[in-house]
């Protein structure tokens, strides 16, 4: 019965997934993904990961920092375009290089108005990544960074 | 990000607090830098030395152009005699303060040039040395008039010049509220743009105005038929408010003379749900025009002489 109901929901689930070619998420059901599920998203090429506030406080930072990007983007074979929305990411996992990525695009948070001046940990508001050469995959033609209204770029480590 | 081979466009906007960073003309294969509101001359300095197709260096406060210091001199080290100015074919600085196009664009093989809300009066005459295909002169407030030379620049393909005293009507909704009527409104610049406080005026109170821009791009259009003109600003209220603009396809509406409408014609600025209610104005203008053409028409045809 059960592989009877398996069989039913992977040839049900195969077209209806196999032809979508863009997804949006919100980082909070990120962990909830199973990393396989990428494996039925044949076709898709875009994927936009967004986060939930515009304006973050440290704790926030804090808790973006914990962020990990949800390893079923690996198993995207086609995947060209990644938007990466107000979500603080401190670091990219060591197969974030791998992907056949064409285009990142990455819009930062802002701390919260009158708020970043008490920040104590202020490497919360740098993304260690941006300093890490091999951290990005070698087929990316474009990159964009966009408007945070703070400085984020240490462009010595890009 | 400077060992990335395949690299061909950069979008750095509002994320540095310095210039565009030193390395970059080790990028080989850069092609493409939009950057906002970075230090202008010191990024120019940096720029010069890629090979460029594109370039973008804009300002966007609303509130009219930005004076940046040094822009005019950085644009000149960045295009002049340098490995940028032979390659750069699109160049977009909306927003920076000019007051007029700068000389050091004249040599320089552009296709597409964005001066949109740069405060430019006027366009020079060598504008039709270039091999434009587009042109946006949008939001200059204060932009009147087009050189004669214009109608020699058989490439352009796409005039933009929204917002200019060269403009279509457009909807005003402030005005609608006051009075409780929906009227096509021109457009008004000099002393009465928005950058003073003022703003635009009922097409039926200006048609010396109206039949002047007419004289100017009707001819425009007749001297290049291949040109689409956008000259209809869509206000706020209109994009955000009805959904029925959405279906409008109003953005796609170009004006030129054969397109079988006039280009003060309500097609270009109203949807299903936001009709006009008075046409009173607008019809008014129509027969200005239609004299002003045939004057026009009947000067340049000599009468035979028994």
């Amino acid at each position: 019965m059960y592989q009877t109901v398996g069989s039913v929901s992977n040839s049900f689930c195969q077209p209806l997934y196999g032809n979508i070619r863009r997804l949006c998420i919100d980082v909070a059901w990120c962990a909830h993904i199973p990393p396989e599920t990428g494996d039925q998203f044949v076709q898709l090429d875009s994927a936009t990961l967004f986060g939930t506030h515009d304006e973050k406080t440290e704790a926030q930072y804090e808790e973006d920092s914990r962020f990990e990007l949800p390893t079923f983007l690996r198993h995207l074979p086609k995947l060209q375009l990644l938007e990466l929305y107000k979500i603080g990411i401190q670091e990219f996992p060591s197969w974030f290089a791998a992907l056949p990525l064409k285009e990142l695009y990455v819009e930062f948070a802002c701390p919260a108005e009158n708020y970043s001046g008490e920040f104590l940990n202020r490497n919360l508001l740098d993304s260690a990544w941006v300093g890490d050469v091999s951290c990005l995959s070698r087929s990316l033609e474009l990159m964009a960074f966009c408007d945070c209204g703070f400085g984020v770029l240490d462009t010595e480590g890009l | 990000m400077r060992q990335l081979p395949c690299l061909q466009e950069l979008r750095i906007n509002g994320c540095l607090d310095e210039a565009c960073p030193e390395w970059l003309h080790e990028i080989a294969s850069l092609r493409r830098v939009q950057a906002k509101y970075l230090p202008f001359a010191e990024s120019a300095d940096v720029l010069r030395e890629c090979n460029l197709d594109a370039i973008e260096y804009t300002m966007e406060s609303g509130d009219g152009p930005i004076e940046t210091d040094g822009f005019v001199l950085g644009l000149e080290r960045l295009v002049v005699g340098t490995p940028c100015g032979n390659s750069l074919r699109e160049l977009n600085i909306r927003g920076n303060q000019l007051g007029s196009v700068p000389d050091c664009l004249r040599s320089l093989q552009l296709q597409v040039l964005c001066v949109s809300e740069t405060g430019i009066t006027a366009l020079p005459s060598w504008i039709s040395e270039l091999p434009l295909i587009f042109l946006d002169l949008s939001t200059n407030p204060l932009l009147a008039t087009l050189p004669a030379s214009l109608h020699s620049l058989t490439t352009l393909r796409a005039l933009d010049v929204r917002e200019t005293n060269l403009g279509g009507p457009q909807i005003d909704f402030s005005a609608d509220a006051e009075t409780d009527t929906t009227e096509p409104t021109l457009w008004i610049g000099g002393d009465q743009g928005p950058y003073d406080g003022g703003g635009s005026q009922n097409i039926g109170d200006c048609f010396l105005e109206v039949v002047r821009r007419d004289s100017i791009l009707g001819p425009l259009s007749r001297a290049l038929p291949a040109l689409r003109l956008r000259l209809h600003e869509i206000p706020c209220e209109m994009r955000e408010g009805h959904d029925s603009y959405k279906d409008s396809g109003l953005e796609n509406n170009w004006w030129h003379e054969r397109c079988g409408y006039d280009w003060i014609d309500p097609i270009f600025y109203t949807c299903d749900g936001c009709r006009l209610t008075s046409t009173d104005g607008l019809e008014a203008a129509r027969s200005a025009i239609g004299m002003a053409r045939r004057a026009r028409l009947a000067w340049r045809v000599v009468p035979c002489s028994d």
